[in-house]
């Protein structure tokens, strides 16, 4: 039995229950569809996205597009500034990095004085990278 | 704290439009959100999910199942808090010969024994369980004369106003005080909802208690409800004094006061109304009808306005009293009542510790803190299981969503690579 005669336990219990943490886990993708796939995206516009946003107003029952006086409305320019923003600090600002798991396979292949040489192991230590968003 | 619990109410909310658009939105007192008790907490998140309906029902359910299961429990823990050192030794013959004396004014705070137990308030008060206080009330009447219990005689003193209990020779320190506990039981459903329904509406102590006598036991609930909520310091401010002395008017005129704005409207109950929703309560095995048997109780008592106005914020407020006196009363059984005094008393005594019951909260902490947790918990936790199934129904159609937006997410990205 949970010992909730303090408020904050009951509270931390609460919380952790509504906060839904284990909920829907992601599925790997395999890696060979990353690697020939993702050269194909287009990458992210802030235009195409806020575009889309706006198209949707009709699900919140609000009207789309220009206003009666012919002025575009300014919910609609503040979504496209909201967009604008969040994608540049994205593509500008955000930091991704990579840890790299040991035990990938190697296979490589090489020469030496005394001819062709050919190593397969794996690899022993965790590593990490850099990416970009575009 | 009190920012993660009012996230906690507007997470709610938030549940409540992405889950489902048909049900209420129920507001909550922004005092009770900040509260420290855990209790008051989880009827305020209760509250925000399904309004107050629940919370009555939940109320008929601790006094359906809590009550009796708990029983087991607290006795297990009182006879592991009162156990003497040296318990396997055997009784000391000088306890055997001169017993152990327990001052009436000191074991009994409340004054129940004042009451007659053959008038028809006292034959609420004390109801026919086997109960300490009823064994106290026949050693008391039987002027002197020795009355048995199952490991120890009893006599009563009326010169000294005090009980003498002898422990019967032949037994350990351990095997007395097991007995001893073990003898009585421990939660009387008759006397603890008419000790509740006492506390809302004095109805069962206006004869027989003095205004004055009232108010020393709200000065003693005071400091106990202090010690739940974890202060250390038992003193009462003056305000909070003004308010007791204003409880004790309330309850020796046999009342309920409700502030419903402008006006305070009191609400009085009749003897027999009482008695018939006891009775109904101890013979129901149904929480719906336990709840409805408060409802009609209220619904029954007279009021000093004649309005209809705010009836239900009224209702609202006296299952609140209720269940805030329920706690309250529980607590009291296992720490300050005749029967915990009397245990704390014979452990002092066979452990030949100096026995003070005029400082005894400060004397006596740790066996107050340790029962009173131990209990609290345990109604906590009861609470929590069913605030717990109203949290699970809230947030199923979220999970559904969630579930469905990460495949759908997962099916989206394999697409953008192909």
């Amino acid at each position: 039995m949970n010992d909730l005669t303090e408020i904050n336990k009951l509270v931390d219990v609460l919380y952790s229950t509504l906060d839904l943490k284990s909920i829907g886990k992601v599925k790997k993708i395999p890696s060979a569809l990353i690697l020939s796939g993702v050269p194909n995206r287009q990458g992210l516009s802030a235009i195409k996205i806020a575009n889309r946003i706006i198209s949707r107003k009709s699900e919140a029952g609000l009207p789309i597009g220009l206003m009666q006086s012919g002025n575009e409305a300014p919910d609609e320019i503040m979504e496209r500034i909201r967009i604008e923003e969040i994608i540049n600090a994205l593509i500008q600002e955000a930091v991704i990095t990579i840890g790299v798991d040991a035990g990938i396979s190697i296979t490589a292949n090489g020469a030496s004085p005394s001819g062709p040489v050919t190593v397969t192991g794996t690899s022993v230590s965790i590593g990490n990278g850099y990416g970009v968003i575009q | 704290m009190s920012e993660k619990q009012q996230n906690i109410i507007e997470r709610i909310k938030t549940y409540k439009s992405i889950g489902s658009s048909s049900i209420k939105n129920y507001n909550v007192n922004s005092t009770n959100v900040n509260t420290t008790d855990p209790v008051e907490y989880l009827f305020c998140v209760l509250e925000s999910m399904v309004g107050t309906e629940p919370m009555r029902l939940i109320i008929g359910d601790i006094l359906n199942t809590f009550i009796d299961d708990s029983e087991s429990t607290m006795k297990t823990s009182m006879i592991n808090n009162s156990m003497p050192t040296q318990s396997d030794t055997l009784i000391n013959s000088s306890i055997v010969t001169n017993g152990i004396n327990l001052p009436l004014n000191k074991i009994d705070t409340d004054n129940k024994l004042k009451v007659d137990k053959t008038s028809s308030e006292g034959s609420i008060l004390y109801g026919t369980d086997n109960t300490f206080d009823n064994k106290l009330y026949e050693i008391i009447q039987s002027n002197g004369n020795v009355v048995s219990g199952s490991s120890y005689t009893a006599t009563y003193d009326k010169t000294t106003s005090s009980v003498n209990i002898k422990p019967n020779s032949g037994q350990t320190n351990g095997e007395f005080i097991t007995s001893f506990i073990n003898e009585f039981l421990l939660f009387s459903k008759t006397v603890i909802i008419a000790n509740v329904i006492s506390m809302v509406f004095g109805s069962l102590f206006s004869t027989n208690i003095s205004e004055n006598e009232i108010y020393s036991s709200l000065v003693s609930d005071e400091q106990l409800k202090n010690i739940i909520s974890g202060k250390t310091d038992l003193s009462i401010t003056i305000y909070r004094n003004s308010e007791l002395l204003q409880k004790a008017k309330e309850l020796k005129k046999n009342v309920m006061s409700n502030d419903i704005g402008c006006n305070i409207n009191e609400r009085t109950i009749n003897t027999d109304d009482l008695e018939t929703t006891i009775n109904n309560i101890v013979d129901s095995d149904n929480s719906l009808d336990i709840s409805n048997e408060l409802s009609n109780l209220f619904d029954n008592s007279s009021q000093s306005l004649d309005t209809t106005k705010n009836k239900e914020s009224e209702k609202d407020n006296f299952f609140k009293k209720i269940i805030e006196y329920l706690k309250l009363v529980m607590v009291k059984e296992v720490t300050t009542s005749p029967f915990a005094k009397t245990i704390v008393s014979i452990n002092n005594s066979l452990s030949g510790n100096a026995n003070d019951l005029d400082d005894y909260f400060v004397a006596n902490s740790k066996f107050i803190k340790c029962l009173l947790k131990e209990l609290l918990n345990e109604l906590i936790n009861f609470i929590y299981t069913i605030v717990l199934v109203y949290v699970t129904e809230l947030v199923k159609p979220i999970v559904k969503k969630i579930t469905k937006e990460r495949v759908n997410n997962f099916n989206n990205t394999m697409k953008s690579l192909i």
